[in-house]
C-alpha cells in the first residue's frame, strides 16, 4: 500500500468487513427504538381503549353523592378516554403506587363530602411519587386546577343561591332548589365538552407527531452507533498512523481514507433501513407523509437527499473516535454525545417542550441540525439552513479530526495505551 | 496483611492507568458541566402544549373574560394571543403552535369555541379541560341567573347584580387550595420539572456505561494475560473488585452532578444510594461480559443496552411498570429509591443477587 488510493481502498476492507456486524446492531437497535416509539405514539393517542392513566380514588364515605358523582366519571365524563379511576383502600393505593400500576391516587375524606355539602371547600389529597414522569404526573397542576375550578365554581352557584333564599326571607322549597340546581350542574359539567367544537385540520405544512418522533429517534439511532464501533475503530496505537506518513500518506489523506469509508458505511446501513421501511405497507399509515414515498425510485431520491444527514452524524462519530485515548473513555464519550445531545436537540423530548430561549441556542448543535434536516425532508420542504448547519459542522469535525491526527503522527501530547 | 496491601495497589494503579488518560479526564470533568447546564437550561420551564387564542372579532379578544384568564395563567400550556382568526389557524398549519382556540364574542346559550387542531393527541386532550375550566366559570353564572329567573319566584325582585353579589360569595375558601400535593414516599423532595427528571436517570445510566467501559478493559487485560497467574475463583473476586473499584471515579463525577445540579434529596442519602447502585451495577456489567465473551460482539450491544436502559427505567418514559425486564435493571431500583425508601431494600438485595448471578454463571460458562 504505497498511495493514498491504496489505503483508501484498505479502509474500504475495513468497513465491508464491519459492515454485516453494524447492521445487525442496528437492526437490533432499529427494532428496540420501534417497539420505543410504539409506546410512545400509543401513550400519546386518545382513545377510550387506550387510557394509559390510573388514579386511584381512596374514600370510605357512604355518600350516595359521591358513588353517583364516581359513576358519572367513570361513564359519561369525557375524561374517561384518558383516565381511569379506580376506587381502592389507601393501603391498595400506596401499593400500586410504588409497583406504578397506578399515576396517582386522590383521598377524599368524609369531612370533605360534609364540608362540600354546607358550602366550604375542604382539603383533597392527591398522592403521586415524586419522580413519576407521565403525562398525567407532569399535567397533574394543571388538571387538578381545572377540576378545582369546576368544583369551585359549582359551589358558589348552589351556596350563592341558598345564601340568596336566605336573605329573600326562607324558602320551604330551598333544599329543592339546591337540589334541583345541582343536578343541572351536574349536567353542565358533564357536557362541558359542549364549550368546544374541535376541528382536526391535518399535519399541512409540519410533521405529524409520530413523524416527528421518526425523525428524533432515527437521528438518536445513528448517534448510538458510534457506541458499537468503539472497540473496532477507537484505536490509539500510533505507530501504524506514522508508518503511513513515511510513506507520505499525511495526516489529511489518512483522514479522509479513513472518513470517506466510514461515511459510506454508514450511508449504506440508512439505505438498507429505508429499503427496509419502504417495504412494510403499514408504514405510510403511522407516518402520513411517508405515503409519498412509494416506489424504488422515491427511497433512492430520499437517500441522495440524506447524505448530509449522514455526512454530519458520521464526521461526528470519527471524531470522537480520534478524540478517545481508550475504550472506556471511548464509551463513556459516545455516551454522552448521542444522549445529553439528543435531549437537549429535540431528539428524546419533542423541541417544543424547550423553552424557547433555550432551544434557540441548542438548535445550533450537530444532532439538531441533523433531526431538524430529516424532519424538513420528510415533510417534503427543505430546510436550507439546516442544510448548510450541518455541512459547515462536517466540515469542522473533519478539520478538527486532521489536527488530532497530525498531533498523533508527530507524538504531541498523549501517550501510547 | 501484605497480601491485602499488594491488592490494594493493584487496584489503585488500574484507577491510576485510567485518570492518566486526558479524555478520560476531559470526560469526567464534562459530566457535571453538562448536568448542570441541563438543569439551568430546564430551570426554566418550557411549554408542553402551545396554543394561540384568537376571537372571531377584534372585540372578542380585548374584552372576553376567559381569554384575559388564561392569559394570566402560569403553567405547562402556554398562550398567545393572535390578532385574526387566520392567522391562529396558519400558525397551527405552520406547525407554531399544537391549537388554536376562537373564541366567540359573548357567553351565551350559542357559545363554542372553536378548537383547531393538527391532530389529537393526549396533551391536547388534557388542555381542553383547561379550556373547559376556563370557560365553565363564566357559564357557571350564567346557568345560575338563568336557574333563577326560571324557577325560583323567590328571587324575582332581586337584581342581577344582587344575585351575582351572592354567586360571589357562595363559596368559603379559595379553590387553589383544594388540591394538598403529597409525595407516596417519605421523602417528599423531588423534581417537580419534567425536564429536570431525567437528568438523574441519565447519570445512573452513565454510571453503569462507565461500568461496561470498565469490562471491556478488563476483556483486553485478561486477553493480554494479566490474570493468568490467579485461579478462576481468586479470578472472580479480583473481576468484581477490578470493575468496582475502576467505576469509582465515574461514581463520584456523577455524585457530583447531582449536588452541583441542585437535584440531591440529602448528601447522606445520594451518597448512600451512588454506593448501593455501584454493587448492582458492577453485578450487572460483569453479568453481560462472561456472557458476550468478544469484545466486538459485547460493543455491538452496547447500544442496545442504552435503549432499553433509558426507555424501561423511569427516566424519560414511564411504562407503569408493563414490562417485567424493567425489574431486572438496576436504574429501576435506584431511580425509585431516591425518593421511596421501599426501594432501598430491593436495591441492596438486587446487588447480592447480581453478585451471585455473575459467580453461577461464570461458573457455567467456565469463564471469569
Amino acid at each position: 500500500m504505497k498511495t493514498v488510493g491504496g489505503y483508501f481502498k484498505l479502509s474500504l476492507k475495513r468497513c465491508a468487513k464491519v459492515f454485516p456486524f453494524l447492521m445487525v446492531v442496528s437492526l437490533a437497535l432499529a427494532i428496540a427504538i420501534s417497539m420505543i416509539l410504539s409506546g410512545m405514539m400509543k401513550m400519546a393517542e386518545a382513545d377510550e381503549k387506550n387510557q394509559r392513566f390510573k388514579i386511584g380514588l381512596v374514600g370510605e364515605s357512604d355518600s350516595m353523592y359521591l358513588d353517583f358523582g364516581v359513576s358519572a366519571l367513570k361513564t359519561l365524563d369525557s375524561s374517561r378516554y384518558t383516565v381511569d379511576i379506580i376506587e381502592m383502600t389507601e393501603e391498595e393505593a400506596q401499593k400500586k403506587i410504588n409497583n406504578s400500576e397506578i399515576s396517582a391516587y386522590v383521598v377524599l375524606t368524609d369531612e370533605f363530602i360534609e364540608n362540600a355539602a354546607s358550602g366550604k371547600l375542604g382539603k383533597v389529597k392527591y398522592v403521586t411519587t415524586a419522580g413519576s414522569v407521565d403525562l398525567v404526573s407532569i399535567f397533574k397542576t394543571e388538571l387538578t386546577k381545572a377540576v378545582s375550578e369546576l368544583l369551585y365554581e359549582t359551589q358558589k352557584g348552589i351556596f350563592g343561591l341558598k345564601k340568596a333564599l336566605n336573605e329573600a326571607g326562607g324558602s320551604d322549597k330551598t333544599r329543592d332548589y339546591m337540589t334541583d340546581i345541582s343536578f343541572e350542574y351536574v349536567a353542565e359539567i358533564i357536557n362541558r365538552t359542549d364549550f368546544y367544537e374541535v376541528e382536526v385540520i391535518g399535519v399541512g405544512d409540519g410533521l405529524s407527531f409520530n413523524s416527528y418522533l421518526l425523525c428524533g429517534f432515527g437521528t438518536l439511532l445513528f448517534l448510538l452507533m458510534g457506541l458499537s464501533l468503539v472497540p473496532i475503530f477507537a484505536k490509539t496505537d500510533k505507530t501504524f498512523f506514522r508508518v503511513l506518513a513515511s510513506r507520505s500518506i499525511n495526516a489529511p489523506s489518512q483522514i479522509l481514507a479513513e472518513f470517506i469509508s466510514y461515511f459510506l458505511m454508514i450511508y449504506a446501513v440508512l439505505a438498507v433501513i429505508l429499503l427496509g421501511l419502504s417495504a412494510v405497507p403499514e408504514v405510510s399509515t403511522i407516518f402520513p407523509e411517508l405515503a409519498r414515498f412509494r416506489g424504488t425510485a422515491d427511497v433512492l431520491l430520499i437517500l441522495i437527499k440524506l447524505a448530509p444527514f449522514v455526512f454530519v452524524i458520521s464526521s461526528y462519530q470519527f471524531l470522537l473516535f480520534g478524540l478517545t485515548s481508550g475504550i472506556a473513555s471511548g464509551i463513556l464519550m459516545q455516551f454522552l454525545a448521542a444522549v445529553f445531545m439528543g435531549y437537549v436537540t429535540g431528539c428524546i423530548y419533542p423541541i417544543s417542550f424547550l423553552p424557547d430561549s433555550i432551544s434557540r441556542i441548542t438548535s445550533f448543535l450537530p444532532s439538531a441540525a441533523a433531526r431538524s434536516y430529516t424532519s424538513s425532508i420528510v415533510s417534503g420542504e427543505v430546510n436550507q439552513d439546516s442544510l448548510l448547519l450541518a455541512l459547515a459542522w462536517g466540515i469542522v469535525f473533519l478539520l478538527i479530526s486532521i489536527v488530532v491526527r497530525n498531533r498523533k503522527i508527530l507524538g504531541l501530547g498523549g501517550k501510547r495505551r | 496483611m501484605r497480601k491485602i496491601s499488594k491488592a490494594l495497589k493493584f487496584l489503585l494503579l488500574l484507577n491510576k492507568r485510567l485518570l492518566k488518560r486526558p479524555s478520560f479526564l476531559a470526560v469526567l470533568l464534562v459530566i457535571p458541566i453538562i448536568s448542570f447546564l441541563v438543569v439551568m437550561m430546564a430551570g426554566e420551564e418550557g411549554g408542553i402544549v402551545k396554543i394561540a387564542l384568537a376571537g372571531e372579532t377584534k372585540k372578542a379578544v380585548s374584552s372576553n373574560a376567559v381569554i384575559e384568564k388564561l392569559m394570566s395563567d402560569e403553567g405547562l400550556i402556554s398562550f398567545e394571543i393572535y390578532e385574526s382568526e387566520k392567522a391562529a389557524i396558519n400558525a397551527v398549519s405552520k406547525s407554531k403552535v399544537d391549537a388554536a382556540w376562537i373564541f366567540p364574542e359573548a357567553v351565551d346559550e350559542a357559545y363554542k369555541v372553536r378548537v383547531i387542531e393538527r391532530e389529537e393527541t393526549v396533551p391536547l386532550r388534557l388542555s381542553h379541560e383547561k379550556l373547559s375550566a376556563a370557560v365553565y366559570s363564566e357559564a357557571s353564572k350564567e346557568l345560575y341567573i338563568s336557574f333563577i329567573r326560571g324557577n325560583v319566584k323567590e328571587l324575582s325582585k332581586m337584581s342581577d347584580s344582587e344575585l351575582e353579589a351572592f354567586y360571589d360569595s357562595g363559596a368559603d375558601g379559595d379553590y387553589k387550595d383544594l388540591f394538598e400535593f403529597s409525595s407516596s414516599a417519605k421523602n417528599e423532595k423531588g423534581e417537580s420539572s419534567f425536564l429536570k427528571a431525567p437528568v438523574r436517570g441519565i447519570l445512573a445510566v452513565l454510571v453503569i456505561f462507565a461500568g461496561l467501559g470498565i469490562a471491556c478493559l478488563y476483556m483486553i487485560d485478561d486477553k493480554n494475560g494479566l490474570f493468568i497467574f490467579y485461579g478462576a475463583g481468586k479470578r472472580r473476586v479480583i473481576a468484581i473488585f477490578y470493575q468496582v473499584v475502576c467505576m469509582l471515579p465515574a461514581v463520584a463525577m456523577a455524585l457530583v452532578s447531582i449536588f452541583i445540579s441542585g437535584l440531591s434529596v440529602s448528601f447522606l442519602r445520594e451518597l448512600g444510594l451512588m454506593l448501593l447502585l455501584l454493587i448492582p451495577s458492577a453485578g450487572f456489567c460483569s453479568i453481560l461480559r462472561v456472557i458476550f465473551k468478544k469484545l466486538e460482539i459485547f460493543g455491538a450491544v452496547l447500544p442496545l443496552i442504552v435503549i432499553v436502559l433509558l426507555s424501561l427505567s423511569p427516566v424519560f418514559l414511564d411504562f407503569n411498570g408493563a414490562f417485567f425486564i424493567t425489574k431486572l435493571l438496576p436504574t429501576f431500583y435506584y431511580i425509585n429509591a431516591v425518593y421511596n425508601d421501599a426501594f432501598i431494600l430491593p436495591l441492596a438485595i438486587y446487588g447480592v443477587v447480581s453478585l451471585l448471578v455473575y459467580a453461577v454463571i461464570s461458573k457455567l460458562l467456565k469463564r471469569a
